[in-house]
């Protein structure tokens, strides 16, 4: 079963653009959604940072 | 940074607006928001003067309405439902604000015009809101949508 | 002797700030839930620097930490970059990750209409807050009241002396708790939700209204 978030995810469509990415959407978006730390937070109403990955990991991005 | 500080230009901007229109429509001066409650059935003499502030309110609800309604028709700003909430934070908040004469943006206000006595209310604001925050984790309510 | 705006100079200004708000800041005008951001600095602050990391940051250096994070992840999944270029061009395009809307929140702009812009971060909001209080400040100023009391009223209908900080705290509490369960204060459901008819705000702004009529009579009965 697929996740309830994916049209508005904006991480799903992230990993829809290179599939080397694709297996974030396999393990998480298309099956165990329930382990999502995204899904998660949304699920108990709270917000999601943008930068949060899946797995609970968050994207840094050092300035330049 | 530009964008940055555009922002901070624009929000100055927003904010010196509604501070100088909530004080000079005297929206935090207690007697007149206390004027406001009172319908013009006491406190003062009854008659215009005692409904100015209603008027005030009402026609800004009108013309806003009026203003969404011609300039951001298909604009999409985020809803407001109903919630369990609703009723009794409002009820909440319509006793404190007829007991302090401020809503949150009077209390800074009030604050602005040099009355000291405003800090206690400010306090005791952001201490609510603390509050408020602390038991919607405790009881997992959901959070509010939109931030403001 | 009040000198106070007449009622169509503050239905005026009022009405024009509340739509002027959306069209040029393209958030719903609110200060409560504001205000109430300031009670969790560190949690904001955390959040903003999420938003500025995918929003700000140096896009080659992120999709190279996104890739990093995969492998760590999931373990080896193939020589990376060589298949990005040349399965899925569209991710090369210039921008990054940015193009995909890892930012902006899930509703574009529309021909037909403007979209809400996400929140501003806690400096911006900071700003909000201090210009309001400046606000209030010239008007005393220019009127020569600066430093005046709450007024006889609240003396004469509340309370005086130090006994009137606790009522103020009390009542302050009221506020920010009240605003914060419902979800808006006089000016997020009072003026802007009322203005576009939002039933959570109609049925907010006539129970606050209600609660502080009440409670205004009764301050007023109890005094005589």
């Amino acid at each position: 079963m697929a996740c309830a978030h994916t049209p508005t995810c904006p991480l799903f469509s992230l990993f829809t653009m290179k599939s080397s990415l694709k297996v974030w959407q396999d393990h998480y978006c298309m099956d165990k959604f329930e382990e999502c730390n995204r899904f998660q937070l949304a699920h108990s109403g709270e917000r999601v940072p943008p930068n949060m990955l899946p797995n609970g990991r968050s994207l840094q991005a050092r300035s330049p | 940074m530009n964008g940055a500080l555009r922002r901070h230009l624009l929000m100055g901007a927003a904010g010196l607006a509604l501070g100088v229109t909530v004080s000079a429509a005297g929206l935090s001066d207690w007697g007149e928001v206390h004027r406001m409650f009172s319908l013009g059935l006491g406190g003062g003499a009854p008659g215009r003067e005692s409904l100015r502030l209603l008027l005030g309110f009402g026609g800004a609800v009108l013309l806003a309405m009026a203003g969404f309604r011609l300039l951001a028709r298909h604009d999409q700003i985020p809803v407001k439902p109903i919630r369990a909430g609703t009723i009794s934070g409002a009820l909440l908040f319509g006793a404190g604000w007829a007991l302090t004469g401020a809503c949150p943006a009077a209390a800074l206000v009030q604050l602005g015009e040099g009355k000291a006595a405003a800090l206690a209310t400010l306090a005791g604001i952001l201490a609510g809101a603390w509050l408020h925050e602390k038991a919607r984790r405790r009881f997992h309510w959901s959070r509010h949508s939109c931030v403001d | 002797m009040t000198g106070f705006l007449p009622w169509w100079a503050t239905a005026l200004a009022l009405g024009t700030l509340t739509v002027g708000y959306w069209l040029s800041v393209r958030r719903p005008l609110g200060v409560s839930g504001v205000l109430a951001r300031f009670t969790r600095v560190g949690e904001e602050l955390d959040f903003d620097r999420g938003v500025a990391a995918v929003n700000d940051g140096d896009q080659a250096a992120l999709e190279e930490e996104l890739l990093a994070l995969t492998r760590e992840a999931f373990g080896h999944v193939g020589d990376d970059r060589a298949e990005a270029a040349q399965a899925v061009p569209v991710a090369a395009a210039p921008g990054g990750l940015a193009p995909t809307g890892v930012m902006e929140p899930a509703t574009p702009a529309t021909a037909a209409g403007r979209s809400c812009a996400p929140v501003p971060p806690l400096g911006a909001h900071l700003t909000f807050l201090a210009t309001l209080v400046a606000g209030g400040a010239l008007v005393a100023l220019a009127r020569g009241s600066w430093g005046a009391g709450l007024g006889p009223d609240f003396t004469a209908l509340v309370a005086a002396g130090p006994a009137s900080l606790g009522v103020l705290a009390g009542g302050g509490l009221l506020v920010g708790f009240g605003t914060s369960l419902c979800g808006g204060c006089s000016a997020g459901h009072g003026l802007t939700g009322t203005g576009r008819l939002m039933p959570g705000s109609l049925l907010s702004t006539g129970a606050f209204f209600a609660a502080a009529v009440a409670t205004t009579l009764l301050l007023a009965w109890r005094v005589g």
